[in-house]
């Protein structure tokens, strides 16, 4: 980006109302457009994004209009798209030369080199796109909305660190700015006035927002006025931690040793059913008094929802229903909440609720044991897709997994054997893939990121400038500082301080082998597995012997 | 019936067809009349080749090329199938002269200690389990380093003089102890012996200690304690380790001495 386009991008609404003198010197307005962002041009038929692919940026179109698909019909369009590529493998016969090209130097990086540290980036081959041949087509077979000039798109699932919702495609030769979420997220951080959020949540307000409603099993087959109605009454909730300056990591120990305690109360069992929740992003817990104590019986996270059932079963009788679980914020959680009074008239009044037994603690109630329960959800490893479980009666602490590890990572192992146990079972420090990864939130350069097609949180050595702010917001040690050295094996030093350059480095869940996890295929005695906790099949199965 | 369950049976199944078909083929050769000794020896020559291919294996995790544990499930059975084998090339006679005794000794030596080895490795991890405590192999003697730094300062007055009897039992017992690793054997064979002796050469100064003093002898029993729980995890997982320091050389005498028993056999019997 040069200064031209700079100053052509600011004069765009809503660039030309941010106030310059509320951004900082080092983070300037002028400096976020012009590092975080590019203008990309786009031809009729291009595909700019696709449904479920995993994004990094957001896009304001500049000139030319795009087409979101918004239908509810059968066939999506991304089915009827060709797959991209995944992230590069290496061959058979690169991935056999390992055993004899892996270097003796530990994190030696190709990219950099000596003297000038990190100032180079990895050589991009070209992009390559998907595109439509018959736009009019498409525009027929499937049900569209226009966006045009001075609108965002993509906006959403880059500060939510989520899946793309929809596929978005060029409807005429167009122009966007193309920003990271970073500079997205900066330039919202530094809004005085809140325009540009009050923009970005309007959005959410006006395209998102019944789709996200709509997703909830309550509301899946409402009318569109009714789920207008309902995005009209709902409201924006932050809930614990969230905006702390603290290291995330640092919140989660401090909330793991207070326990309950230590979590943000949202909703408490044998209140008044006032409000319905949606969870955004985040995880809560759903707990019963016992005794003197409060027993986990379950978590809720992204598009699960609580209290409507006793709103339901509690509408038009004299005595409410109240609520059934007491709800607590993990650490942190971003909610929509939906007033009771507004639930009751969108939904029942002229015409009656249809009576059914409300969710008891049984009917929440987890199928995994208690104990593990209360373990896996206060540790917060109920978001993870690929969580290193060890059965301790199995393994024999031979090591293997570390050395696959290694030999697989040009002899620097990316994890270690060692994290909490549980009964008879560890919870290694390895990269659990979260499904939500607040690594990547304040990460400066984007080095760490989702690879776009598995969705897999991998790290950038040629962008990552060492500042640790992954490291610092992993509650799980997975992400460790290394000192690197260049392709000749030097210690690679900081001038100014000459202290030793630091890199993140991570499991990736050997994103670049033929052969998958390493680690996993490495064990003889079927003592480690890679698991997505999120599901109560997998926890079940794991931890059976708890 | 779990998976493992089913995995295990199908596996004995297999093995037993194999072993009865090895059987069957011998005394069908023999009767034909075939020098049986020659198939037998080479089949068993190629298994044993085929099974050392486990550590080649070990080196390929980056590789489609089937899991480590299916790997190692089929390593054992193929090795209780190579015992069968030998059994039928030795005619279960003890060999005579030197090529044949090496090869038969680094053939049992590899044996045994396989057959440890899966002992081990079957026992000794639910043993660690139960400890409650996990701790990395390599770790233990900085461990164990910190915790006598511990003692020594519990055992020490601020102005770095010895406390009398607790500096004494630092002396005559803790120093020793806290070294290094100790009592590997005891610890191997389950046997609480060692600790509790030290446990009571420290209980028994007790009488001679004030309240202060008695309350700094508590914390100096706790670390023993966690000292004891190192040196159970260092001798159970060093004999984890310990087992293929044997087994592994065995194998490459093995095929070594195997190559030089099939030249031999060749070159003299015809």
């Amino acid at each position: 980006m040069t200064d031209r386009h700079v100053e052509a991008v600011l004069n765009y609404r809503p660039f030309a109302q941010l106030a310059e003198e509320g951004y900082r010197k080092s983070l300037s307005l002028r400096g976020i457009i012009q590092n975080d962002s590019r203008i990309v041009a786009f031809d009729r038929g291009d595909v700019i994004v696709r449904a479920g692919d995993w994004g990094n940026s957001a896009f304001f179109i500049l000139s030319g209009s795009v087409h979101v698909e918004i239908g509810r019909s059968e066939t999506r369009l991304e089915d009827r798209l060709p797959t991209e590529k995944s992230a590069h493998r290496r061959t058979l016969f690169q991935s056999i030369a390992q055993l004899w090209t892996n270097r003796a130097g530990a994190e030696c990086r190709d990219c950099l080199s000596g003297s000038d540290a990190i100032s180079g980036t990895k050589q991009r081959s070209r992009e390559s796109r998907i595109y439509l041949p018959d736009v009019s087509a498409v525009l027929d077979e499937h049900e569209t909305a226009r966006i045009g000039p001075g609108e965002w798109f993509g906006e959403l699932s880059a500060l939510g660190r989520t899946a793309r919702s929809a596929t978005v495609f060029a409807s005429e030769q167009t122009e966007v700015l193309e920003i990271r979420w970073q500079g997205l997220r900066d330039l919202m951080r530094f809004d005085t006035e809140g325009l540009l959020t009050d923009t970005i949540e309007s959005a959410f307000r006006e395209r998102a927002l019944s789709t996200f409603l709509r997703n909830d099993v309550n509301f899946r087959d409402l009318s569109d006025d009714q789920v207008r109605e309902l995005a009209t009454a709902a409201e924006f909730k932050m809930f614990g931690e969230y905006d702390s300056p603290d290291p995330f990591k640092e919140l989660a120990q401090a909330g793991a040793k207070n326990g309950f305690k230590g979590e943000a109360i949202i909703f408490e069992e044998g209140h008044y059913p006032n409000e319905m929740l949606i969870v955004r992003s985040g995880l809560a817990r759903l707990s019963v008094k016992k005794h003197h104590g409060l027993q986990t019986v379950s978590y809720l996270s992204a598009g699960q929802s609580f209290g409507f059932e006793e709103i339901r079963e509690g509408y038009g009788k004299p005595q409410a229903v109240p609520y059934a679980h007491s709800l607590r914020a993990i650490s942190y959680l971003s909610a929509i909440v939906i007033p009771a009074p507004a639930i009751e008239r969108i939904l029942w009044d002229n015409k009656p609720a249809t009576t059914q037994t409300i969710s008891t603690t049984n009917d929440r109630h987890h199928p995994v044991e208690d104990d593990v329960l209360e373990f896996l959800v206060g540790q917060k490893y109920v978001q993870a897709t690929a969580a290193m479980v060890i059965d301790l009666n199995r393994c024999v602490r031979c090591d293997d997994c570390v050395h696959a590890c290694a030999t697989a990572h040009d002899n620097n192992p990316r994890f270690i054997r060692h994290g909490p146990v549980h009964g008879d079972h560890m919870l290694a420090n390895a990269c659990l893939h979260c499904a939500d990864p607040l690594c990547l939130v304040e990460c400066p350069t984007g080095a760490i990121h989702r690879e776009s097609n598995s969705g897999l949180v991998v790290i950038n050595e040629a962008t990552c400038i060492g500042c640790s702010s992954c490291a610092m917001n992993c509650k799980y040690d997975a992400i460790r500082m290394v000192p690197v050295r260049d392709s000749q094996g030097t210690l690679l030093v900081d001038e100014t301080s000459n202290q030793p350059l630091l890199q993140a480095t991570k499991c990736d869940l050997c994103i670049d082998q033929v052969g998958g996890p390493a680690c996993q295929n490495a064990c003889g005695h079927d003592a480690l597995v890679r698991v997505d906790l999120r599901t109560p099949e997998q926890m079940q199965r794991v931890f059976a012997n708890d | 019936m779990t998976d493992r369950l089913i995995r295990r049976v199908s596996a004995c199944i297999y093995l037993t067809i194999a072993i009865a078909i090895v059987v069957l083929g011998g005394r069908i050769l023999t009767a034909a009349h075939y020098h049986e000794a020659y198939v037998s020896g080479w089949s068993l020559f190629a298994i044993v080749c085929g099974l050392a291919l486990l550590g080649v294996r070990k080196k390929l995790s980056f590789l489609p090329v089937g899991s480590a544990s299916a790997w190692v499930q089929v390593h054992i059975y193929v090795g209780v199938l190579s015992g069968v084998l030998y059994l039928i090339h030795t005619s279960g006679r003890i060999p005579t002269g030197i090529p044949d005794i090496l090869v038969a000794a680094t053939y049992l030596a590899t044996c045994a200690s396989g057959i440890v080895g899966l002992v081990l490795s079957r026992s000794i991890p639910r043993l660690l389990a139960g400890r409650g405590t996990e701790v990395l192999f390599e770790r233990i003697p900085e461990h164990i380093r910190k915790l006598r730094l511990e003692v020594e300062s519990l055992v020490t007055k601020d102005d770095d003089l010895p406390r009398p009897v607790l500096g004494d039992l630092y002396v005559d017992e803790l120093q020793p102890y806290f070294r290094g690793p100790r009592n590997s054997l005891a610890h191997m064979l389950q046997l609480s012996g060692p600790r509790e002796k030290i446990l009571h050469q420290a209980e028994e100064r007790r009488r001679f200690l004030s309240s202060d003093e008695s309350e700094i002898l508590d914390q100096i029993i706790k670390v023993i304690v966690i000292k004891d729980s190192l040196d159970y995890h260092y001798a159970h997982q060093g004999a984890l380790k310990l087992w293929l320091f044997i087994h592994i050389p065995a194998t490459t005498m093995l095929l070594i001495f195997s190559l030089l028993h099939i030249f031999l056999v060749h070159a003299f019997v015809g």
